[in-house]
């Protein structure tokens, strides 16, 4: 077999199958797989999240060395990515959480929480143009933009998402809200003079 | 169908790939750690039992006299 078909078998492996050839065979391929399956994805979000190219360099490398060193403890019960997205976006608070002791990372945490929240429609930011969404998320914190990465890019279920962070269902559904409301808000002052 | 701008945001985001320096500290580091399991599963085991013979640590329990008994026939048979 050459090495081209090799790399075209290992291509067609599914994720749970490449973990199993990685855990009996430590073998460098089926990680090389993984890593490049994954890598882009997990560097746009902590890109994303982190606002510095360097710092997302080293967030990525920290994530991949704990994924590849706690792959035996990965229960397959959740999906690959899902497991390996809590790991990002969990290593992502805790840097922006000791990055910006000062400030609070999710609008809830704020002192000046806005204190009546209407319920956005989902649509709403979906559809939101791409350049104006890309403002709207620069500036809500941090830990809302998470949220909403979450739910919209990522499609988790709040179940999900609260065992992600550790939080009840009831409390990641207020701070999506708040997050979605905080985001429209901020598009309108931006935007709504515009329109 | 409704369009996301999110999965559109991050698809800009994913264009920039992290350098390969990175692949290569993280496949260094898995490297390393996975060998540094095997030397102490290898060595860890002999390791303990070295400790414990310099440090002397004798066998306390007291010999009945039955098993001492049984211990020196075992003896004159093994003679013979």
């Amino acid at each position: 077999m050459t090495s081209e078909s090799k790399d075209k078998a290992k291509k067609q492996l599914t994720d749970m199958e490449l973990i199993r050839c990685y855990l009996e065979r430590r073998a460098p391929d089926c990680f090389s797989e993984l890593y490049d399956r994954y890598a882009p994805k997990v560097f746009g979000k902590c890109l994303a999240l982190l606002k510095d190219r360097g710092e997302a360099e080293d967030a990525t490398q920290e994530i991949f060395v704990k994924i590849f060193s706690k792959m035996g403890s990965f229960d397959q019960r959740s999906k690959f990515s899902t497991w390996l997205y809590s790991i990002t976006y969990n290593l992502c608070i805790d840097r922006l959480r000791k990055k910006k002791k000062e400030r609070e990372l999710f609008s809830e945490e704020l002192e000046n929480k806005p204190e009546v929240v209407v319920e956005v429609d989902d649509k709403e930011l979906m559809e939101m143009e791409l350049d104006r969404l890309k403002v709207v998320l620069e500036r809500i914190p941090e830990g809302d933009k998470m949220l909403l990465l979450m739910k919209y890019l990522d499609g988790m279920q709040i179940k999900e998402i609260a065992k992600i962070l550790d939080k009840t269902e009831s409390a990641i559904k207020m701070r999506i809200k708040r997050a979605k409301f905080k985001a429209r808000k901020i598009y309108e002052d931006l935007y709504a003079s515009v329109e | 169908m409704v369009q996301n701008s999110f999965e559109k945001w991050m698809q800009e985001e994913m264009e920039q790939m992290p350098p390969p320096e990175v692949k290569e500290k993280v496949s260094r580091t898995v490297l390393l750690m996975d060998l540094f399991a095997q030397i102490v599963d290898l060595y860890l085991p002999r390791a303990m039992d070295t400790f414990v013979a310099l440090t002397g640590v004798e066998d306390e329990r007291e010999v009945l006299p039955e098993e001492e008994e049984n211990a020196t026939d075992s003896e004159e048979n093994e003679s013979l």
